[in-house]
């Protein structure tokens, strides 16, 4: 599966030098043009929802301004900004579950294997996106959140294990194991289905 | 690998790669950078009233200090400065009379200085009705005169062996030099006058 974490372009990437950071609002500028759709993106793969998305963006961004004594220190803008995105991210989802209470996984597998759908229409773009949403849903954490960062195209199984602060074969392993389960309970519905 | 496994995997494949496959709206920096750009002066106006308010605190604790301050303190100094002829134990008659008469356009005014401040209605009340307490009053207020210095008993001497006429033209101002002569020329048009020779 780690074909899906598509390595990046190499970017040049900013070196935050002792000049620049006298001027640290040109610096965040410069992270928010070249960086701001990773966030959005990785904000995306676990809110699910195009305005939390971009509130979760705004936030990293103003976190980053707040933290910016730490600017002069960082090496890899890409990678510091992906962990913050991360962690604001899970913030955001727990408010948001907060407010809109997570749906029952096995209500939402019954939903998906309804007779109305069959196989040919749940490849069909949106319909196939919102049915492997609602089977991700029901994924361990442990699984669900490397393969959704591995969907994010920006990030490589290495900066994934950089975010979730594990290592790169741990991440190679949770993918594997969560596309296992994704196959099987694809195969389950389809087999529904065509039947 | 079967044929159905092989579609499965191609069409998890390319569900997951749409599944983040997606474009924030148009126009997402540009609100960040405008609510980035609302941040940074509210961060600035949190240091930005501190002078002035330092500088409102000071003109306050300034003010209370002065308004809690003792009545007397907030006189001016010049007020508490005793006049010397007031505080003269002694004025001779004789001699203020001359002065008040050379001098008829102060007269209105030469006797509350040659006879001390006026006093109000009920101190003179007192002084005539009853003198002894009045004393005692007054000893309350000011303290018992100190005798007197040796510049006073000079004072003193110089003032009764001096004839009362020398005494009124020595309080007669000298005569205005003109501001247009050159200095040097009234110190050489010097005279000493009986005036100047007695001093």
């Amino acid at each position: 599966m780690c074909g899906m974490a598509i390595p990046s372009e190499p970017t040049i990437e900013m070196t935050v030098t002792e000049e620049t950071a006298g001027n640290v609002h040109q610096v965040v500028e410069g992270m928010v043009h070249e960086h701001s759709r990773l966030v959005f993106r990785i904000a995306y793969s676990i809110l699910r929802n195009h305005a939390d998305a971009e509130d979760a963006t705004q936030d990293v961004f103003i976190r980053v301004l707040r933290n910016k004594e730490k600017l002069a220190d960082v090496r890899e803008q890409k990678l510091w900004l992906a962990k913050i995105a991360w962690r604001v991210t899970l913030d955001w989802k727990k408010s948001v579950d907060r407010r809109r209470p997570a749906d029952d996984s096995e209500l939402i597998l019954d939903e998906v294997s309804a007779p109305s759908a069959n196989a040919e229409q749940l490849v069909a773009g949106k319909q196939m996106t919102a049915f492997l949403e609602k089977m991700m849903a029901t994924l361990p954490p442990d699984l669900r959140e490397p393969l959704a960062l591995s969907t994010v195209q920006e990030l490589n199984s290495t900066q994934i294990a950089e975010v979730l602060g594990i290592a790169e074969g741990s991440v190679r392993t949770r993918l594997m194991r969560a596309r296992t389960i994704l196959k099987q309970k694809m195969a389950a519905v389809m087999g529904e289905s065509n039947e | 690998m079967n044929n159905k496994e092989r579609k499965l995997d191609e069409l998890l494949n390319n569900a997951l790669a749409d599944y983040s496959n997606v474009e924030p709206r148009a126009g997402l920096e540009g609100r960040i950078l405008a609510n980035l750009a609302t941040m940074q002066p509210e961060t600035g106006s949190r240091f930005r009233w501190w002078p002035a308010m330092g500088l409102a605190a000071a003109a306050a604790m300034a003010l209370v200090l002065f308004l809690a301050a003792p009545h007397e303190i907030r006189k001016p100094a010049t007020l508490g400065v005793k006049s010397p002829v007031s505080t003269s134990p002694a004025v001779i008659p004789e001699v203020a009379t001359e002065i008040q008469a050379s001098r008829p356009h102060m007269a209105g005014n030469s006797s509350r200085h040659l006879h001390g401040p006026v006093r109000p209605a009920h101190v003179e009340y007192l002084a005539a009705s009853h003198p002894a307490q009045l004393a005692v009053v007054k000893q309350d207020v000011f303290p018992a005169p100190s005798p007197l210095t040796s510049q006073e008993k000079m004072l003193f001497a110089y003032l009764r062996r001096t004839p009362a006429t020398e005494l009124v033209g020595q309080t007669k101002p000298d005569d205005t030099p003109d501001v247009f002569q050159p200095t040097q020329n009234r110190v050489q048009n010097y005279r000493p006058t009986d005036s100047n020779a007695a001093r």
